[in-house]
């Protein structure tokens, strides 16, 4: 009886050729059924088992449980390879046509003039310099009598100005559009002591309008006072701004300048965006760009606003954003920045 | 200036090209260009304001000759005739106003022949761009070339009364200058008058009745030194801008007023025929005279201290001498006297350290990095405002623009504005043009005038926003200024519309714009309602009147802005069909509130468990009233409720609307039981039928 139990397990791997060969899942499940299933064979052997001689049992049981795994194994890999083919036959089924349009809101842009303008913040915020923010409308003592321009100095030509409103009878409480951001600083120096480390990025104005003047446009000044700030600290500052702005293969220049609110001035140069200084139409064909002003704060600024300028001395500087701008992406008219036409705004 | 290169190279020795001297003077200080033009050369010469010095060929050629360290040759000396000057005269010379004209020296030359100047000289002008007109007129304008000096020559045969008197005009009285045109004067200006009238605006214009004409045979010649605010003052309350002017204005040589007048008389002696008088008529201030000796003391320590570098005292001595100051040591420091030309310009030691500087070479400057470190805030509060709504705005597809802040006045009929918000606008006293007549007190005109502008060259979706200051007067003289973010929003919000149930690609409406503002807030971590404008009690006129809310500030009931679809008579104003949709907020008015900090919450640990409730109710209750009833029945266990649909029409009854809920229960301290939950939502469909008459689906 034993022999036969256990040629009858053997032979239960006969049906290993048979789970082999199956190509579907319903035959494989019939298979199962047959030979490992409730019913099957497995089971019809196990029940013999008690016929067998009590000693001889624990040797067939085993044996059955080797077999049993055998062919579980075998069906459980044939029922896995017929689960990848049912699943790849779906993700075929579900292809779709990539070539749509995604559906989005677009992102928005901000304007070329803030872009730029935030770089400019950026290196200057990185140099430990704060913000500072004043009036659009200022009285002409801020905008140009603390300012070291006298009413009566020719130095108040350089500014076409807008007036608010009436007439004021004393001329240092006249009010305008401001035509720089300067008047930000006094301001800043009237109320902190130094040192004094801001730029002033904001809107100015003058009575102008052409290709390359609009009557508003953006600037970023800046503004440095300590015991000994020096020249050479405005062009290392300025040196590495223009670096960091504009690249730093960029050859920058500092030439001698006028302007009333600064002793000495500096006019600063960068070699030409378009041409790399060989010479253009932007540069008017001298390799150069003038992009920023500056200079030491003048000693009579200083004492205006009750900082001892014996003790303390800064430098200054300012410059316009729509020309960096026009310069930087190559835009040929300084009004194409308030038209806003959509598709120029979304070029940048 | 335009600067013949021949003309300068008479005075300054120098072997270099025109455009090597140029390359050389421009980093020195004066902005100069080579420029080519029919085969002459020229030096085009930008002069700044402070540097009236130099509105001459002579005046560039002292800085030329210090900036390429050349010699520098003196202007020829007046071939005076003193034997031919004997004839004698009454005319009198009186100054009234010092004050305005603290020197005046005058020649007469009799016996002028007008005529054509020589060739030479003809060439001359032409050359610097001035249109020869006779031989005196010339001469005149040959000198204000050469050596700055501005000269009158009156003809004396006009002059009533023998007699020149320098005065300020009476107010109201009148001239006509010899551009033909009739002047008002003020008791502010200058005039040089003979004893009946005005005949020239001091250093500015003469006047047409008195100036040399081809029958002229007298002269009576003038040089002055007018005082510069005073002449820039009356250049600009005139609206006359002259090369006089420009010179005068900005300081002439003082010593060069005799100068001037001798080189001309000489002139009009040997080109004109002319013979002068003996008498050198010379009324001038002796305080004036004396302030012409200006010592200022440099420190050469200071200039190393300032600069952050040092210069030899040698070459600074050496600089300041080409320059035409004369230095000598005082201890440590010099002592430098500032020539006469340069008394506009130079005044303090700051102006000496310039100087030097310049000359001396700004690329010399060595490059070091300030370590100064503020401990202050770096960001204004505006400033973090607007760095937290950017990326919203970006991220809900808008895009900035900048517009004007100057607006025409109509804005305020376009807007329907009330007379008290039409006041509130800045009006500026000498606008370009009516267009940009008012500051805005909004940012919504530009934005919908920007719609119009793209709408017109086919650009369908509008989603723009804009962030800047708007201008409110109140009773103060200065307007007061707010930063407002502005948006807007036409056609189509996103791309995508080949599929139809995708979110926020469809049209812009009331609510794609509610979604950008709620947006908006919890990047400002402020709770606002948006309010009805009839309980808000901020209406605004050019809005929809039942598609508009007020943005409140829900914890101390504040209006921070509004937003809605604009009313279409408003929208027709700024020719716009479209239903367009906007809002506006005070971002300072946001900034001044204390700003919320995030803190950490513990996440809840117990599950949530979700019920829906789908209930039918008329259209006059609003989703505001469903959602505080089914809150205040919910209780403390009812962590949220959400709409999930909304529908109208078949088979809801007219009238009629149908919503969807979805309700989240959870206790973060146990699991709720089934039987909780199930006697709340009861509650809640009971609460909901007795108070707002809706039925459950």
């Amino acid at each position: 009886m034993t022999t036969e139990i256990e040629k009858r397990l053997h032979d239960l791997r006969n049906w290993l050729e048979q789970v082999k060969a199956a190509t579907d899942a319903v035959s494989l499940e019939s298979i199962r059924s047959k030979c490992i299933g409730r019913n099957g064979e497995l089971a019809e052997i196990m029940r013999s088992l008690r016929q067998a001689l009590v000693e001889e049992r624990p040797r067939l049981g085993q044996l059955a449980n080797e077999v049993k795994q055998e062919l579980e194994t075998a069906i459980g890999e044939k029922e896995k390879t017929f689960q990848a083919g049912v699943r790849q036959q779906k993700l075929v089924a579900e292809k779709i046509d990539i070539t749509l349009p995604g559906w989005t809101i677009k992102n928005g842009r901000l304007h070329p003039l803030t872009q730029v303008m935030e770089q400019a913040k950026a290196i200057f915020l990185r140099l430990g310099y704060a913000i500072a923010e004043g009036p659009e409308v200022e009285k002409a003592y801020y905008n140009f009598t603390a300012l070291n321009i006298p009413q009566d100095h020719p130095a108040s030509d350089m500014h076409d100005t807008f007036y608010v409103g009436q007439t004021s009878q004393k001329w240092d409480d006249q009010l305008l559009l401001r035509t720089h951001t300067s008047p930000v600083q006094v301001r800043v120096m009237e109320k902190q002591k130094p040192p004094i480390k801001v730029i002033s990025p904001g809107r100015v104005y003058r009575r102008d309008a052409d290709v390359t003047h609009s009557p508003v446009f953006h600037q970023v000044e800046g503004l440095l006072v300590d015991e000994n700030t020096t020249m050479a600290d405005l062009k290392g500052t300025l040196t590495y701004f223009l670096h960091q702005m504009f690249g730093r293969q960029r050859k920058v220049r500092f030439r001698p300048s006028y302007f009333p609110f600064t002793e000495p001035s500096a006019e600063v140069d960068v070699e030409c965006l378009v041409c790399g200084g060989s010479g253009c139409r932007s540069c008017k064909n001298t390799g150069w760009l003038e992009i920023l002003g500056s200079g030491m704060v003048d000693p009579t600024v200083l004492a205006g606003v009750g900082i001892d300028p014996e003790k303390y001395q800064g430098f200054a500087f300012g410059m316009g954003m729509e020309r960096i701008a026009m310069l930087k992406y190559g835009i040929p008219d300084i009004r194409m920045f308030f038209e806003n036409d959509l598709r120029f705004l979304e070029e940048f | 200036m335009l600067i013949p290169v021949k003309w300068l190279k008479e005075f300054v020795a120098t072997s270099l090209s025109g455009q090597a001297m140029a390359d050389r003077m421009l980093n020195r200080g004066l902005e100069t260009t080579f420029v080519k033009n029919g085969g002459e050369e020229f030096l085009e010469v930008d002069i700044l304001p402070n540097r009236g010095d130099c509105l001459s060929v002579y005046g560039v050629a002292r800085e030329a000759a210090a900036m390429i360290g050349a010699e520098l040759k003196p202007l020829p000396k007046p071939k005076a005739k003193p034997g031919d000057r004997q004839a004698k005269n009454d005319f009198k010379l009186e100054i009234n106003d010092l004050d305005l004209c603290p020197c005046y020296l005058g020649r007469i030359v009799r016996g002028v022949k007008i005529g054509p100047s020589p060739d030479w000289l003809v060439k001359r002008l032409v050359s610097a761009g001035v249109r020869s007109i006779n031989n005196v007129v010339d001469i005149t304008n040959y000198i204000l070339l050469e050596m700055g000096q501005p000269l009158h020559a009156f003809d004396l045969s006009t002059l009533k009364g023998q007699k020149i008197i320098v005065r300020r005009a009476k107010a109201g009285e009148k001239m006509a200058t010899l551009d033909g045109k009739e002047r008002t004067l003020t008791d502010q200006m200058l005039v040089i008058a003979d004893s009946a009238r005005p005949v020239a605006i001091a250093g500015i214009m003469g006047g047409g009745e008195t100036e040399v004409s081809d029958k002229t045979v007298d002269i009576f010649l003038e040089s002055a030194y007018f005082k510069p605010a005073s002449i820039l003052r009356t250049s600009r309350e005139l609206g006359l801008r002259t090369e006089a002017a420009a010179r005068f204005s900005k300081s002439v040589d003082p010593l060069g007023v005799e100068y001037g007048l001798e080189a001309a008389a000489s002139l009009f002696e040997e080109l004109a025929g002319g013979q002068a008088d003996e008498k050198l008529f010379d009324v001038s201030d002796e305080k004036w005279r004396k302030a012409h000796d200006r010592e200022i003391t440099l420190r050469p320590a200071r200039f190393t201290r300032f600069m952050g570098y040092s210069v030899p005292v040698k070459e600074m001595t050496e600089i300041l001498s080409q320059l035409q100051f004369k230095v000598s040591p005082k201890g440590d420091d010099l002592l430098v006297k500032v020539p006469s030309f340069r008394l506009f310009d130079v005044q303090r030691e700051a102006d000496l350290i310039e100087e030097v500087a310049r000359i001396y070479g700004y690329e010399k400057i060595p490059t070091t990095v300030p370590a100064v470190l503020v401990e202050q805030e770096i960001l204004t509060p505006t400033e973090k405002i607007l760095r937290k709504i950017y990326p919203v705005c970006l991220a809900a597809g808008l895009t900035e623009v900048v517009n004007y802040p100057m607006r025409p006045q109509k804005d305020a009929e376009r807007l329907s504005l009330s007379p008290a918000d039409k006041s509130k606008m800045t009006v500026l006293a000498n606008p370009l043009s009516e267009e940009q007549s008012v500051l805005r007190t909004s940012i919504i005109p530009g934005l919908l005038e920007n719609c119009q502008f793209n709408r017109f060259r086919q650009i369908e979706d509008v989603n723009i926003f804009e962030t800047g200051n708007v201008f409110l007067k109140g009773t103060a003289d200065a307007p007061e200024e707010r930063c407002h973010l502005g948006l807007a929003l036409i056609g189509n919000r996103g791309q995508g519309g080949w599929s139809k149930d995708r979110i926020g690609a469809g049209q812009a409406d009331f609510f794609s714009l509610k979604g950008i503002a709620e947006n908006i807030f919890v990047a400002l971590k402020l709770l606002v309602i948006f309010a009805d404008p009839k309980t808000s009690g901020s209406a605004t006129p050019f809005l929809h009147p039942g598609q508009q809310a007020g943005i409140v500030v829900s914890q101390d009931k504040r209006v921070v802005g509004y937003l809605g679809q604009v009313h279409p008579d408003s929208a027709a104003k700024f020719d716009l069909k479209e239903a367009v949709y906007i809002l506006e907020i005070d971002l300072d008015e946001i900034a001044a509130l204390p700003q919320a900090r995030s803190t950490y919450k513990p996440l809840p640990d117990q599950p949530a468990s979700r019920r829906d409730i789908a209930l039918v109710v008329s259209k006059t209750v609003s989703n505001e009233q469903i959602e505080q009833t089914i809150r205040s029945a919910g209780g403390d266990i009812l962590e949220n409720v959400q709409l999930f649909d909304l529908y109208s029409g078949q088979p809801i009854e007219e009238g009629y609307v149908s919503l969807a809920y979805a309700l989240t229960y959870r206790q973060p301290t146990r699991t709720l039981t089934d039987e909780e939950i199930n006697n709340t939502q009861q509650k809640i469909i009971q609460e909901l039928g007795q108070k707002l008459g809706a039925k459950i689906r």
